[in-house]
């Protein structure tokens, strides 16, 4: 005859984590066995009440351990859409910010304002890897689920930036044309080329810095996302707290380098160091800064904890 | 910058680590019949495994005595973090209670 509760135990071990197994159903049975072993001196009769109470219990706390799961799995789904959100939230704001920024400047003929929708591309490369940037600095996961989704939503971005450069050039050229007032349409720049017309003018032009520089900075962009989930997901591990403050002002040092460092300095910047190396500074800059805030967060939290206890 | 979280401790937990307050160290079963009923054998291991989680209580297997045979079972003691959080609650309930009386008088 087997032991009381190995039967349950046996369907446990399959169906249950060990973690599970370990912290509650090992437990219930050994107490069932404590129970019996009490017990063997007692007649039938209350033996068996005390297997009926045991075994109700049993399976009461196992329900009980699925509405609690439950419970967290919900949890992490209203973090995930709140990521979603808020990416939606910052890419959409940005999207009409920078066209709104740009366009006037560049408008010489009395064209409409659509033609702002042609740098909704552009303007994308940079929207995508800031928003996912801010929602996972703002948002920082705490559970292994809600880590796994930044990766994905940082996975996201970086394939959203990677369809932006796509359809760039075209909706940038496409732009120009519709701006321009002279006799011939301008000729396509370097922003204006695609992947392949890129690497063929690095071929051709290898002393060209405005194409190395371009190209490099089209793949560091489109990494940009995934590398930010990837370094969300391990700030936890830092510390799990949230903060507004902190992910603006990493998300300004990311965006900075796009705004205020202009064309002149980024050549003279890239004759001391490589293409490369300067088109990932931005996200370099922004990871750093993120590293810095969840390690002062958690000497907060250490601090909190002090003063609380 | 984010302030800290007000702590906060269900009536259950505050009541296994009262418990455990007294006693150092208990078994599940010890501790539902140590409280009255106010622990149910159905949920008192969940919730214990929550408080592991938050760092509350630490728990240890204890090999059963030769004699009896048996599975190895599991002992729980409140850990530092546990002690202060409830003698924290403790102080802070004793706070709101005496708010609670003066704004009914």
């Amino acid at each position: 005859m087997s032991a009381p509760g190995s039967r349950l135990q046996d369907l446990a071990r399959r169906c249950l984590s060990p973690r599970t197994n370990e912290r509650l159903i090992d437990p219930i049975v050994a107490d069932i066995r404590v129970e019996l072993d009490a017990a063997r001196r007692t007649p039938a009769f209350a033996r068996a009440r005390i297997l009926v109470r045991a075994y109700a219990s049993f399976w009461i706390a196992l329900a009980a351990h699925g509405l609690v799961e439950t419970a967290g799995a919900l949890t992490s789904a209203s973090r995930l859409l709140w990521a979603a959100g808020t990416i939606t939230g910052v890419s959409v704001t940005i999207l009409i910010a920078i066209p709104i920024a740009l366009v006037p400047s560049q408008f010489q003929t009395n064209v409409g304002w659509t033609v702002a929708l042609y740098l909704v591309p552009q303007a994308v490369t940079v929207a995508a890897p800031l928003a996912v940037l801010w929602t996972v600095l703002a948002g920082r996961p705490g559970s292994a689920g809600s880590r796994r989704a930044i990766v994905i939503a940082g996975l996201a971005g970086s394939l959203v930036t990677l369809g932006a450069i796509a359809s760039m050039p075209e909706a940038n050229q496409a732009f120009r044309e519709a701006v321009f007032t002279g006799a011939r349409p301008p000729a396509r720049g370097a922003n204006e080329f695609g992947w392949s017309q890129l690497r063929e003018a690095m071929r051709a032009h290898p002393e060209a810095l405005t194409l190395r520089i371009t190209y490099n900075a089209r793949i560091a962009l489109a990494a940009a996302p995934l590398v930010f989930g990837l370094v969300a997901a391990a700030l936890p591990v830092l510390s799990r707290r949230r903060s507004y403050l902190q992910a603006t002002v990493a998300g300004l040092v990311f965006l900075s380098w796009f705004s205020v460092v202009d064309e002149g300095t980024l050549y003279r910047l890239a004759e001391i160091v490589s293409p490369p190396l300067l088109t990932w500074t931005p996200t370099a800059a922004a990871v750093l800064c993120a590293t810095l805030f969840a390690m002062a967060s958690r000497a907060a939290d250490a601090g909190a904890a002090g003063e609380l206890f | 910058m984010s302030r800290p979280a007000t702590p906060t401790l269900p009536p259950t937990e505050a009541l296994i680590l009262e418990l455990l307050a007294k006693d150092d160290e208990m078994y599940g079963l010890e501790l539902v019949e140590a409280s009255d009923g106010a622990l149910k054998r159905g949920t008192v291991y969940v919730t214990l495994g929550r408080m592991e989680d938050k760092g509350f209580i630490s728990s240890r297997l204890v090999a059963p005595p030769a004699d009896e045979g048996g599975m190895p079972r599991r002992l729980y003691s409140p850990t530092a973090a546990g002690r202060r959080a409830f003698a924290a609650w403790r102080e802070w309930a004793k706070i709101a209670r005496r708010l609670t009386t003066e704004t009914a008088r």
